[in-house]
């Protein structure tokens, strides 16, 4: 169906400039959706774990893997994002200590999240590829 | 089922609160577990069943919320219900992995 009204209309995320908080709400987000589907696939191989008595080995060789080990830096990256984030969250909507939420909700505290984030990603990755 | 918007912040939060305490646990036993048998304690399992239970209801409203925002108003009457059934498989197939696994 035709548009009605004439207002020019820009599509093009690009041409957008976000607020550090903006981004922070959108990867809160897009890891939780990463996450729904990395369970996913973790259920699917507990399924197949109680039909083959062998997956297991299987699935431990394919672990130690390129693609295994992409999958699980995925996995931990994208939840301790969507963790630190969430932690923020929860804090911001229910911590009594009025300081701790005002800043909370400052952009220097999400460069410090997002800090946060990166120590906690090497470490990840450190044990996962190492 | 009908999850208003209070409802569902409020089990959102009260899932998001449990899970925030759990996550640091899991990282913990992935650091430090041994053999998969280790995962069968009930120290483990009892903290670990719950937070699975809440994690679908976590999840549940969160893509909901995800697709009410982003998905097209008319196509939501049937990705919401297929969002909750999907949800409910899940739960019913891992009711039974766990009752198959425990009689192993």
């Amino acid at each position: 169906m035709p548009r009605q009204d004439t207002r020019p209309v820009n599509l093009s995320l690009l041409h957008f400039r976000f607020p550090p908080n903006a981004i922070l709400s959108i990867s809160h987000r897009i890891t939780g959706v990463l996450l729904v589907i990395t369970l996913l696939s973790w259920l699917a191989w507990l399924n197949l774990s109680l039909f083959e008595a062998d997956s297991l080995n299987r699935y431990q060789a394919w672990l130690s893997s390129w693609s295994g080990k992409l999958f699980l830096s995925v996995f931990w990256l994208a939840l301790a994002l969507h963790w630190l984030a969430g932690v923020r969250h929860l804090l911001i909507e229910f911590c009594l200590n009025s300081r701790l939420k005002a800043f909370l909700r400052t952009e220097s505290a999400v460069w410090f999240l997002l800090g946060l984030w990166l120590a906690l990603s090497v470490f990840a990755l450190a044990r996962i590829w190492l | 089922m009908r999850l208003t918007g209070k409802r569902a912040f409020i089990w959102q939060n009260i899932s998001a609160a449990y899970l925030a305490l759990y996550t640091p646990y899991l990282a913990w036993l992935a650091l430090t577990i041994k053999t998969h048998t280790d995962l069968f304690t009930p120290s483990v399992l009892m903290p670990s069943l719950l937070a699975i239970g809440l994690l679908l209801i976590h999840a549940w409203v969160g893509l909901r919320d995800v697709m009410i925002d982003y998905f097209p108003r008319r196509s939501l009457a049937w990705w919401l219900p297929s969002l909750l059934i999907t949800l409910v498989l899940i739960a019913l197939n891992l009711t039974w992995l766990l009752l198959k696994g425990f009689s192993l």
